[in-house]
């Protein structure tokens, strides 16, 4: 760490190294004062910042999470409103409410029961936020309590957690969440789980290769020699310098769970009618798009543009968390 | 050696083992020694005569598996710390004896400052609130001669050489006012002049607050200026033990006797250092007979038939050699 120089160096909040002089000494502790002391998590950010895509990613990723948050005062209509139920609505209101392109009334047109569609992609947006991050959570608690117990325990215990995350890699995402939720029925609570409870093994697994090379560092040694007890050294000294795969896993799993929610919704699995998620939206238009292909492209372009995003900020986090790996993957 | 002193730490018949796919690494295999309040004893010997894993025996952190501790006692204050369990142990560790390591660069956790890793280890020991652990660990800094504590006590590991971050870590192991400092090579990582400021911190540490240590290394320079006692290992056993003046001018052991004459030393003229020819026996197949009779220039008939027991020598003089104290008559045709 303190031999390497390049320009990053010269980063404002970097901490000053002690060949200094005095006087550049002091200057640097003042820099220090002024842009606070988490010198990594600076670091982190000066590099995100000055990575384009990532930034593409994240401000993606900030407006769909206010989409999602403030749905019920963006979105212009109710998104379950069909004028073909509205017994005050003509029957020439309701003949041409159906399957209208974009206008300025319903900026992405109408579906086949005349709801809007923007409406119903605003709030098919909390759907996929909540599965990103619930699921995400899920597969976090699980995977980091038996990736540690596996990596810095060792022995028996190691077999058998990994082997039984092997069982989970033997299934396809998707197939293994189907047949979950073939066994706990439909649902969103059960996408939630199902999603959650496959993603576990991957990120046991980094976890654990991490834990292995970090509880080798002579400073767990030390905490060691110094009193400390497993629990305490795993959550102090093992796990915030282990932790930097499993952040950047997560964001990506994140797009991956959205992912997986949409192939889920679109069997018809996921979140139910007429309750709008990105993935049922899909498998609703599907079936016109011989005649009004843009309807289908509508959600579809939702679901890809924010996996996607969730995959450049992943990429960016991970060549600012370690720049020495950039490019090499 | 304790001679009568109040003893601290009184180690007797230590084996610890290495169960391996090779064979079983006897890697200290019998060791006794015993050190005194305030008392400070050097271990000496080549890499992989097991002077740490004798260390870790202490602190009962010897790697396990392979390691493990055949038999023998340790005894702390009169306490068997090898029937401790686990909860017991860790109120010995930090509390009771701390630890410095050979490299510095990486014992400390590079996530947290310097201050906030000794901080915690003083509220966790000694159940300070934070702020007047802090006030602790800020004099503990000063205590260990880092200047501008209160600043640096702030600072990241990455941001302090490699002296300062040894002295950082005496600060934390002496955090706790553990009686006991094990000290496992703490000079080897660091260019000479800072060895030396490290050696004499240690040393002056040892006259403010009473603190016995316990110096691994393989360094004869470094023990001179700190060391009482010296206690020589080989092949995982003890060859000789005795205060340092006698090992070092008067030494009962050929192992021991080579070893000095293997240092430079600035009052003496020689023009060629002795060297110990061959190289440290492998600890799963040891040689028949005394372990350093392969190598050793006295070596006899006997040395390689029967092992010789740690007798005294003289009184308070243990060595373990079949001629401790007429070895050099027996030599022949070996000028020093």
């Amino acid at each position: 760490m303190s031999d390497h120089r390049d320009p990053e160096d010269l980063v404002p909040g970097k901490e000053p190294d002690l060949g200094m002089e005095i006087e550049e000494f002091e200057l640097a502790l003042e820099k220090q004062r002024v842009h606070g002391r988490t010198a990594l998590w600076a670091d982190v950010w000066y590099r995100l910042r000055h990575n384009k895509m990532a930034m593409v990613g994240l401000v993606i990723i900030v407006v769909l999470v206010l989409v999602a948050i403030f749905a019920p005062w963006l979105a212009p209509q109710d998104p379950l409103y069909s004028p073909l139920y509205d017994q005050n609505a003509t029957p020439q209101e309701k003949a041409e409410s159906v399957k209208q392109p974009p206008s300025r009334r319903h900026w992405l047109g109408t579906d086949d029961l005349g709801r809007d569609i923007l409406s119903r992609l605003i709030y098919g947006s909390r759907v996929s936020v909540e599965v990103g991050i619930v699921a995400v959570l899920i597969s976090l608690v699980i995977g980091l309590f038996f990736g540690a117990l596996a990596g810095y325990f060792g022995g028996w215990g190691d077999s058998v957690i990994m082997r039984s995350a092997d069982i989970f890699f033997a299934f396809p995402t998707v197939l293994g969440a189907i047949a979950i939720m073939t066994v706990l029925g439909p649902g969103l609570i059960n996408v939630f789980i199902a999603i959650g409870v496959l993603g576990w093994a991957t990120i046991a697994r980094i976890f654990r290769g991490s834990i292995l090379s970090v509880k080798e560092n002579e400073y767990v040694e030390a905490a060691r020699a110094m009193g400390a007890g497993n629990a305490r050294i795993i959550w102090k000294h093992i796990m915030p310098n282990s932790i930097q795969p499993i952040i950047v896993y997560a964001t990506m799993g994140v797009g991956g769970a959205i992912l997986a929610e949409a192939w889920l919704a679109f069997l018809g699995l996921g979140q139910q009618l007429p309750t709008p998620s990105w993935g049922n939206m899909l498998a609703q238009y599907l079936p016109f798009y011989t005649t009004d292909p843009w309807m289908m492209f509508i959600p579809g372009t939702a679901i890809v543009v924010s996996v996607l995003a969730f995959i450049l900020l992943g990429d960016g986090l991970r060549d600012a968390l370690d720049p020495r790996l950039k490019g090499s993957v | 050696m304790t001679n009568g002193k109040d003893t601290l730490l009184e180690v007797r018949n230590l084996r610890t083992w290495f169960h391996t796919q090779e064979g079983v690494v006897r890697a200290v295999d019998g060791v006794s020694f015993a050190i005194a309040r305030g008392e400070a004893l050097a271990v000496v010997g080549e890499s992989g005569c097991g002077k740490t894993v004798t260390a870790l025996s202490v602190m009962n952190l010897v790697p396990s598996p392979p390691g493990r501790i055949e038999e023998g006692e340790i005894v702390f204050e009169g306490r068997n710390l090898l029937e401790m369990n686990d909860r017991e142990m860790r109120q010995v560790r930090g509390n009771n004896i701390g630890m410095i390591f050979q490299d510095p660069m990486t014992s400390l956790n590079p996530v947290f400052t310097i201050g906030s890793q000794i901080r915690e280890a003083i509220q966790v020991h000694l159940g300070l609130n934070r702020r007047e652990a802090k006030r602790r660990a800020v004099e503990l800094l000063e205590m260990v001669e880092i200047p501008q504590a209160e600043r640096r006590y702030k600072m990241y590991p990455h941001e302090f050489s490699g002296g300062m971050r040894q002295r950082a870590m005496i600060a934390m192991a002496l955090s706790c006012e553990p009686k006991l400092l094990i000290a496992d090579e703490p000079s080897t990582a660091l260019d000479v002049t800072i060895q030396a400021q490290i050696m004499e911190l240690i040393a002056r540490l040892r006259q403010e607050i009473g603190l016995a240590v316990m110096l691994i290394t393989h360094d004869l320079g470094v023990v001179a200026g700190v060391a009482e006692t010296v206690l020589v290992m080989y092949a995982g056993k003890v060859v000789e033990y005795a205060d340092i003046d006698r090992v070092y001018y008067n030494s009962r052991h050929p192992y021991a006797w080579s070893l000095m004459r293997s240092v430079p030393r600035l009052d003496e003229k020689k023009d060629r250092l002795l060297t110990i020819g061959g190289s440290p026996p492998s600890l799963i197949n040891l040689p028949p007979g005394c372990s350093f009779s392969p190598r050793c220039p006295f070596a006899e008939e006997i040395c390689f038939q029967e092992e010789p027991p740690l007798v005294e020598a003289e009184s308070g003089h243990l060595s373990a050699c079949h001629f401790a104290g007429d070895f050099e008559k027996h030599g022949q045709g070996v000028k020093s």
